[in-house]
């Protein structure tokens, strides 16, 4: 286990259609990656591709340091978790844990070994002569996980493998999911659509949209940071206001306009080349009730239209005075009510910047890495 | 409502009785210790053992009824096998010209037996295959309708199992033994049930390929049965008798499977 999992330039050709072109994605070893997108973007199939249960039309792939490119799927040395488990329901949770190895003419005593070893490890022992149709749904995801382990894979791929459970289990089996991979200290591929899963599972997390990396890092980088409207808005929910808004220089400062609306940035940090027309981005939690203690603030005055208590928060959604909306979480019974207009802010170091090809050109969090105080904006 | 149900009742054991009744005046035929007379639905004596070892030990009955079991089992157990793995692949495995095959098969399903029956008999006849057990039971060996049936119900395994088979290393053929024949079974066992019934009542295949009477299957035998003073009823009757036993111990074992096998095609699993 040296390299984890390399995808190089890989294109992925359907006919006519390109599902993705020299796609690059490098995955630690030890790493614990996840990539996220909306369905049809591709995710599945890239992880198909690593498995080597899709062909690739280009490009290479590699499994600890091995070209696996055009290896049989049993010969790449990876353990795969699937979506339904697709555990074999005619044969009992030993019978499935069995197979890989069998397949692999393993001595039978090792066999037995090794089943001994990962049912102890899952919490299994009792469950080995039972059948998967059986078990619990908690039961089978471990049964699932035992299979990829047994035969010490040198990277896991897991296909969403929580997304057919209810709610509370998904929280439970995540958590399982975390343990697993600090215990193993094992290389994780994984694919979501649920961006809670990547944002709290993933060393790093690949957000991949219409066939490309939109960005790839830590989910604090790209919560912080995200490189495009498309991340910024797909993670992150309620989703992240978006305001079109000119740009002006005005003496050191450079004045954003938006409706009847203006900002004012410092222009140190901010890049020479700022395009004339941005759209403005901020967080629904980064919109505070105004408070006059005396700060330099931009007020933001807006009407509620109608707000959502959900118990531990509330979700404000919001018409300025041009119409447009605007979406605010606040505390519990804060705010105010239907219909009342109020007066709101924005720190400054919550906004970011988008340019017109839809790219990320500064953040406000920069000011907060200069060491320069964060003025209320907005 | 509460005057339906005994009025079902009594409509379903009317229909049970109609049902019976010839099984029930077969058994009095096979009974009858002579040919002297058979009106009326009443017994008139009890030979029926007598009947039925005078059947197994005189003649070439035992012949015949070897010959039966023996054609019946071998197409059937063909059938399966070759159903299994045309039907699996039809439905599970990627490969050029699958589209074109599968229309084989459907347009295969729709052709009368009649039809392809003598043009069978004449490739059987050139290749000198006529008046053999090959050739009674080769053309029987695969059958459209086993391969369609296994086909849908192959269409009911998950691709994702079979992907994780491959992860697991398994090559092809371990797929298709460990995984797809095991989750086929049903499927299987009804194309069996379904050939060996089909088989052992086939008359017409065994009459015009199967002159010689050491081939003779128990539809051939039983039409044309005959003791020196021409038709002996009772005898004959008891020669019937014997010949539904092994389908009715077979379907009362596969029964299970048969039902459930049947009714697969509208329901999905």
């Amino acid at each position: 286990m040296t390299d984890g999992i390399r995808v190089e330039q890989v294109t992925k050709r359907y006919g006519n259609q390109v599902l993705f072109a020299d796609i690059d994605l490098h995955v630690q070893d030890g790493e614990f990656l996840v990539i996220v997108g909306p369905s049809g973007c591709g995710k599945s199939t890239l992880m198909r591709i690593v498995a080597g249960i899709e062909p690739v039309s280009s490009g290479r792939v590699t499994v600890g340091g091995r070209d696996v490119t055009h290896a049989h799927p049993g010969d790449r040395g990876i353990g795969m978790v699937f979506q339904d488990y697709a555990l074999y329901p005619h044969l009992s949770v030993e019978g499935n844990l069995a197979f890989g190895l069998r397949a692999h003419h393993v001595p039978k005593d090792v066999i037995r070994q090794r089943i001994a070893d990962t049912g102890e490890a899952l919490g299994l022992t009792d469950q080995l002569k039972k059948r998967p149709g059986q078990l619990s749904g908690g039961q089978r995801q471990r049964v699932a996980l035992g299979r990829a382990m047994i035969r010490e894979p040198a990277a896991y791929l897991m296909d969403e493998p929580l997304s057919n459970l209810d709610a509370a289990l998904r929280v439970q089996m995540r958590a399982e999911l975390i343990e697993f991979h600090r215990r193993t200290k094992g290389t994780v591929l994984y694919v979501t659509h649920d961006q809670v899963e990547a944002m709290t599972m993933g060393d790093r997390v690949a957000v991949l949209n219409e066939g490309e990396f939109a960005q790839i890092g830590t989910p604090t980088d790209i919560y912080e940071r995200p490189a495009t409207v498309f991340v910024a808005t797909f993670l992150g929910s309620p989703r992240m206001n978006l305001l079109g808004a000119t740009v002006r220089p005005f003496e050191e400062e450079v004045e954003l306009t938006s409706g009847e609306l203006t900002w004012r940035l410092p222009r140190k940090g901010l890049p020479a080349d700022l395009p004339e027309s941005v759209r403005i981005g901020f967080r629904p939690e980064s919109v505070h009730m105004r408070v006059d203690d005396g700060t330099p603030a931009y007020p933001l005055a807006a009407t509620v239209s109608y707000r959502e208590n959900l118990g531990n928060e509330s979700i404000l959604h919001l018409r300025d005075s041009t119409g447009r909306a605007i979406v605010a979480r606040l505390p519990p019974r804060t705010g105010p009510r239907d219909g009342e207009p109020a007066t709101f802010q924005v720190p400054l170091a919550d906004l970011h910047l988008f340019g017109p090809d839809g790219r990320a050109c500064w953040h406000g969090i920069e000011l907060a890495a200069d060491g320069q105080p964060l003025p209320w904006s907005a | 409502m509460r005057i339906g149900r005994p009025l079902t009742a009594v409509a379903l054991i009317g229909f049970v009785a109609l049902m019976l009744l010839p099984l029930y005046s077969m058994i009095v035929l096979a009974s009858a210790p002579d040919d002297g007379d058979l009106s009326g639905l009443g017994f008139h004596g009890f030979a029926l053992f007598d009947n039925i070892g005078q059947i197994m030990t005189d003649g070439r009955f035992p012949r015949y009824l070897m010959n039966s079991v023996l054609i019946a089992s071998a197409v059937s157990v063909l059938d399966v096998a070759i159903s299994a793995a045309a039907g699996y692949a039809l439905a599970r495995l990627r490969f050029p010209g699958r589209a074109a095959l599968l229309n084989l098969v459907v347009i295969a399903l729709s052709l009368t037996p009649a039809v392809v029956m003598i043009p069978v008999f004449v490739m059987l006849s050139e290749i000198g295959w006529l008046n053999s057990y090959q050739g009674l039971i080769a053309p029987f060996a695969a059958s459209a309708l086993g391969v369609f049936l296994v086909r849908q119900f192959a269409l009911g395994i998950p691709v994702q199992m079979l992907h994780a088979a491959r992860v697991d290393g398994a090559s092809e053929l371990r797929i298709f033994l460990r995984i797809a024949v095991p989750l086929l079974r049903p499927a299987l066992l009804t194309v069996l049930l379904l050939q060996f019934l089909a088989q052992w009542d086939n008359l017409i295949w065994p009459l015009i390929a199967a002159s010689e009477q050491e081939l003779w299957t128990l539809p051939l035998a039983l039409s044309s049965f005959e003791g020196e003073h021409g038709i002996v009823y009772h005898l004959q009757t008891a020669a019937a008798l014997i010949s539904i036993l092994p389908p009715l111990v077979l379907f009362s074992f596969l029964q299970r499977y048969y039902v459930s096998g049947l009714t697969l095609g509208g329901v999905k699993r």
